[in-house]
């Protein structure tokens, strides 16, 4: 899931990410290509954005299949915030294509 | 810049995260200890009895319920720990000694405190699980303290308590009540600590 990946067009990369480019949704998809899945409420309070506001990004995110949500019961009933295949394989060109084009601004 | 600075603010975010997993983690291996630990003291003390009931010769019975029930506590620590993703974690700055040889370290500590308190001689005995958890907290606190800036204020309480609750027993020798009575704190004092720390986890969930 982690391996760099070598890319042709980096701007391309980083256009298909623009999805990425709001400060919340970039930190999720941070986040949950670090940790794979995370506490919906945990979420909510680490990034200080109201329920609403937070299910409005991860709607964004859904739609375009890079998260998935389900609920879960644990010793309450929890929902559950998972990152798919798709979605980290996608973050993952998006931040080596960030890194490249840093490498050729430089 | 933008995104130099949009990659900043979901570090720290992801830092904080992974502080509250580490937290949290602690938290509940601490309560588990206070519950194993007092569980362990029960079934060796009611050897006799419980032993006759499912046709087993009482050492047999001390040795396959410690052994049990250490390796069931063992295993949920190191759960507890792993599901934290503490040690595959690229994002913390690995300054507060969470680092892979440390947690090592951290479970050779509470491992030999807890092996050597098998040895503690007859009339003792009883004080043993309390002395090994209260001398592996101690440590802890120290290692940590020494290794990083995190320290856990918890572990110092929980390891002062269990030293000085076993005090009257190491001076006047073996008294089942005392012993109980030295038990009970055990529990309660690793009990409320994991609590603390389960609690105190949460404020590194809070936006800054």
């Amino acid at each position: 899931m982690r391996e760099t990946a070598e890319l042709s067009d980096p701007l391309e990369v980083l256009e298909r990410g623009e999805i990425f480019s709001a400060q919340h949704r970039f930190t999720i998809m941070f986040l949950l290509y670090l940790h794979e899945k995370a506490g919906f409420t945990e979420l909510q309070r680490l990034l200080g954005v109201t329920p609403g506001n937070l299910d409005h990004h991860l709607r964004k995110l859904a739609e375009v299949g890079y998260v998935k949500t389900r609920h879960v019961l644990d010793w309450r009933p929890l929902k559950v915030v998972e990152i798919t295949s798709l979605g980290a394989r996608e973050f993952r060109d998006y931040a080596v294509g960030m890194r490249e084009l840093l490498n050729l601004i430089d | 810049m933008e995104d130099l600075k949009r990659f900043r603010a979901a570090i720290e975010t992801v830092e904080r995260y992974e502080e509250y997993l580490y937290q949290r983690a602690l938290g509940l291996a601490l309560i588990v200890n206070g519950l194993v630990g007092p569980a362990v003291f029960y079934l060796v003390l009611k050897a006799d009895t419980l032993s006759a009931h499912i046709g087993m010769t009482p050492t047999t019975f001390r040795v396959a319920s410690t052994t049990l029930l250490a390796g069931i506590g063992i295993l949920i620590n190191i759960t507890l720990f792993a599901s934290a993703r503490i040690l595959s974690s690229k994002v913390s700055k690995r300054d507060d000694g969470r680092d892979v040889p440390f947690m090592i370290l951290m479970f050779c500590i509470w491992f030999i405190a807890f092996f050597l308190a098998g040895y503690i001689p007859e009339p003792i005995s009883g004080v043993g699980w309390s002395l090994a958890g209260g001398a592996a907290s101690l440590v802890s606190y120290l290692a940590i303290s020494f290794a990083g800036h995190h320290r856990r204020p918890e572990l110092l309480v929980i390891g002062l308590i269990n030293i000085l609750a076993s005090l009257p027993v190491l001076l006047y020798g073996d008294l089942v009540e005392v012993e109980v009575a030295v038990l009970t704190v055990y529990a309660l004092s690793f009990v409320c600590g994991g609590a603390y720390s389960t609690m105190n986890a949460n404020r590194y969930l809070e936006a800054t």
